[in-house]
């Protein structure tokens, strides 16, 4: 558009519009034309569309030159025409703007969707983060499960095979303390021991492993004291019965001999007569089988120790019944160490007519008198 | 969308026909072009009609069909051939203006949803980054309890 026509547009409109301030009868459309034209975006209309409002201006014009020519009519057709033209560039120019904000939106909505697809695949990366975390988590808590499953059976088991172990203990201190004849000779601890291993079982039945562990080793200590008390009186009674047995054992061995026998608390005594010829000291050959056969006896039960006791009737004098008695005696002792019977374990006494076991004024009172006795003497400590 | 620069292309020719007829030529229209154009607006203004299905230009369209009357009345009256040049002459002015508040109800309505879409859009996608933020305290949680 040329400027001139610009300038002359604007000074008419100008003028035109002055001039009808003033007049309060002027064509609606006319005013309204003018007064659109004065709007804040009247500018930017214009310059969206100059070909409208050149177009616009051009009615405007005429419609001023008619309202000079007071051709009313033409006055309204051309200003009506005017603001149609007017409003068209508005409504066109609003369009613009809305299509702007279209733009404008639809930028947004890319930018938008690129946000969102970044942000969806960061979530999508964090959730697959957190999966395998929890996982990891899970894992880790299954393996702290397991171990400390494992740790527990360890735990378990050692503390099973302790009790096993203490209740094991337990029943061989009994076995021990039995061995001993415990339940006999100390029945006080050992019937304890024994209540407190039952006791032991059921707990450990019962799951109660420390409880279980704790009677053992108890059945356990009260065992070996119930031991440790029977085993002296058990020694003494074994060795006891050992000595009656041997003592038995000898008793019957010395029937042999063809003696008379007795037992008394000093041990087996066997009494021979006619050892020796009247006033003699040798053994008389009669009697040699029967004194073989005794040191036989001794050889045999070596632990006891033989007491030769020679003795006479009251005929001849004491002292010569003494020397008699203890001559014939040694010759006894001679005898048997001859036939090999230690002389450590012999002891030869001669007793003279002291102890009669006979009426000596009868001639049967006095040969029963004249006896040698061989004591099997027990040992000291039985 | 497209339809738009064909009717202003149109309209704005049919504009500045009008407009450099109506003074001179139009008055002089023979009676035949004039009911050629009467009956063209006509066409135009029903077209205009259907599209208008917001009714965002009732008053133009009322305008118009009083414009359409007019000149219809003043087709056969050699007298009145300024005046018919005239209404000929407006209603060359409003279809445009019709075609133009139809388009520009069209434009903000394609804006205003354009907008509420981009308005989700943008919400999803905070609503999305609250979540990556909420998913990345746990991840941070989850590590340091893994680290211990």
């Amino acid at each position: 558009m040329r400027p001139q026509f610009i300038a002359l547009i604007t000074a008419l409109t100008v003028s035109l519009a002055l001039g009808c301030a003033h007049n309060p009868d002027r064509a609606p459309a006319m005013v309204s034309y003018e007064m659109a034209k004065e709007a804040e975006e009247a500018e930017t209309i214009r310059e969206r569309n100059p070909e409208l409002y050149n177009a616009a201006e051009v009615e405007y014009t005429t419609a001023v030159k008619s309202e000079r020519a007071k051709e009313d009519e033409a006055v309204a057709h051309h200003s009506e025409v005017a603001i149609l033209l007017w409003r068209t560039a508005e409504a066109r120019s609003h369009t613009i703007d809305a299509e702007a904000r279209l733009a404008t939106a639809g930028r947004r909505f890319i930018t938008a969707e690129a946000a969102l697809a970044s942000a969806q695949a960061e979530r999508d990366e964090e959730v697959l983060a957190i999966a395998r975390l929890e996982k990891l988590i899970q894992l880790q808590e299954q393996m702290d499960s397991a171990a400390k499953a494992m740790a527990t059976q360890k735990q378990n088991e050692k503390a099973k095979a302790a009790t096993n172990a203490a209740m094991l203990a337990a029943m061989a201190a009994l076995k021990d303390a039995e061995a001993v004849q415990a339940s006999v000779f100390a029945p006080a601890p050992y019937s304890r021991a024994q209540e407190m291993l039952a006791v032991a079982t059921v707990s450990l039945k019962n799951g109660d492993l420390a409880g279980a562990e704790k009677l053992s080793a108890d059945a356990a200590a009260a065992a070996i004291n119930a031991k440790q008390l029977a085993a002296p009186k058990f020694e003494a009674d074994r060795a006891h019965r050992t000595y009656e047995a041997r003592l038995k054992g000898l008793f019957e061995g010395a029937k042999t001999s063809g003696g008379d026998r007795r037992v008394s608390d000093r041990g087996v005594t066997v009494t021979l007569r006619s050892v020796f010829e009247s006033g003699e000291i040798f053994v008389a050959p009669i009697s040699k089988a029967s004194l073989e056969k005794l040191a036989e006896l001794a050889s045999n039960y070596s632990e006891f120790a033989v007491i030769v006791e020679a003795h006479t009737d009251n005929r001849g004098g004491t002292t010569a019944n003494l020397t008699l008695s203890q001559s014939r005696a040694n010759a006894v002792l001679t005898f048997l160490v001859e036939k090999g019977v230690s002389p450590t374990r012999i002891t030869s006494i001669g007793k003279g007519p002291a102890e009669p076991i006979a009426d000596n004024r009868s001639r049967d009172g006095r040969a029963v008198n004249r006896r040698v006795e061989i004591t099997f003497v027990q040992p000291p400590a039985r | 969308m497209n339809r738009r620069p064909v009717f202003g292309a149109t309209f704005l020719a049919a504009l500045f026909l009008s407009s450099s007829l109506s003074s001179t030529v139009a008055a002089k229209q023979p009676a035949a072009e004039a009911q050629e154009s009467i009956q063209s607006h006509t066409v135009t203004l029903q077209q205009l009609g259907e599209r208008d299905e917001r009714r965002v230009a009732t008053a133009e369209f009322g305008m118009a069909r009083a414009w359409l009357g007019e000149a219809q009345s003043y087709v056969d009256s050699r007298r009145k051939r300024e005046q018919l040049g005239w209404a000929l002459a407006r209603l060359d002015a409003v279809m445009p203006l019709i075609d133009a508040l139809i388009l520009r109800a069209e434009a903000e309505d394609a804006a205003s949803a354009a907008s509420a879409r981009v308005d989700a859009k943008e919400a999803e996608v905070d609503r999305v980054e609250d979540e990556v933020d909420e998913l990345r305290n746990r991840r941070d949680a989850l590590e340091k309890e893994v680290a211990k």
